[in-house]
């Protein structure tokens, strides 16, 4: 599980923003997960409760955006999901293919007071 | 005084492996800057990584200057196996982690001297998930599956052997003891990891290994 690790880095940047925009509190923290971001939600909202504990974000809420995986193909850049991803394109069999989104864990936006 | 100030929003779409990508990013400048080959073996648990490594480090012994960082979550046992092959290796004990990370390897540079060597190895967490999506700085990265492991793990860790740049089958040796199908494996491989180049070899005979290091000796800068 290396959640723990991938949401304090999360609210690192959070506290980032926060802070320097003159917040007192967080109240609000949207991350958006790709699909293949390789992280569980559910491990993800533990770590996140256990993390913002004694913080300015210790009564934030939590708000997880699902992004699904999207490829596009080199050859013929089309863009597509790979249910069995494995890589080649469903439209010209390349072998080139590209991530495109759904890939990452991001911090999208926060909410501040 | 402070009311109760309706919330204000801040936009930020940052992404949390950005520090990640960008350390890993500093990683790659520093190898290519002293023109370091660097690769980044990754497996399960028992697929003979540090075996690999062993009989690889013996071959390049005097010839070519290699240096190995290896992460586990514990012992330093692998640094001990490898040691003695003119290599300097470092060991990285992650306790709980299940893959090394930019920053780690950052750390773990320090105790290594970077100039005139010529490969410098990372292996990994024997891991087939996480260290697939986490940039260490490495010019290569290396899946190793071996015979034991049933031929269709390609296909179950797809994320890994898609990144790859090849792919080995090790423990070829006893292929035939363990049913191993040749066929099945190469399919699978073909489909997971078209991309890759492929070895067959068995760290434990020497069988095929002079092909993966020659290959190797032919990415060095």
């Amino acid at each position: 599980m290396h959640e723990v690790g991938l949401v304090q880095q999360a609210l690192d940047i959070a506290f980032d923003y926060a802070r320097r925009s003159g917040a007192e509190t967080i109240s609000l923290v949207r991350l958006s997960i790709g699909e293949l971001s390789g992280v569980e939600p559910d491990a993800i909202s533990f770590s996140f409760g256990v993390l913002t504990e004694g913080t300015m974000a210790a009564k934030a809420q939590l708000e997880m955006v699902n992004v699904p995986a999207v490829y596009s193909c080199n050859a013929c850049e089309r863009e597509f999901p790979l249910p069995d991803r494995l890589p080649v394109c469903p439209n010209c069999g390349g072998n080139s293919i590209l991530e495109k989104e759904g890939f990452d864990l991001r911090v999208k936006s926060i909410e501040v007071t | 005084m402070t009311t109760h100030a309706s919330p204000r929003v801040i936009a930020i779409e940052e992404a949390v492996q950005g520090k990640n990508q960008e350390r890993a990013d500093r990683n790659r400048q520093m190898f290519h800057d002293a023109g370091v080959l660097t690769i980044n073996m990754m497996s399960s648990p028992g697929s003979g990584k540090t075996a690999l490594l062993e009989t690889t480090l013996a071959r390049f012994e005097g010839r070519k200057k290699a240096a190995v960082i290896v992460g586990d979550l514990a012992t330093d046992n692998d640094a001990q196996r490898l040691s003695g092959h003119g290599a300097e290796v470092v060991q990285i004990t992650t306790g709980g982690y299940c893959h090394l990370d930019a920053d780690m390897i950052a750390r773990a540079l320090s105790g290594i001297g970077l100039q005139g060597l010529d490969i410098l190895i990372i292996e990994n967490v024997g891991n087939l998930v996480c260290p697939a999506t986490f940039d260490l700085g490495e010019d290569l990265k290396i899946g190793l599956v071996s015979t034991t492991e049933g031929e269709d793990k390609p296909l179950k860790y797809p994320s890994l052997f898609a990144r790859v740049d090849a792919a080995v089958i090790n423990k070829i040796d006893i292929g035939e003891i363990v049913g191993w199908d040749r066929a099945a494996a190469h399919f699978a491989l073909g489909k997971a990891a078209p991309q890759a180049k492929l070895f067959e070899l068995s760290a434990r005979t020497g069988q095929g290994v002079d092909e993966w290091c020659t290959w190797l000796e032919g990415q060095m800068h």
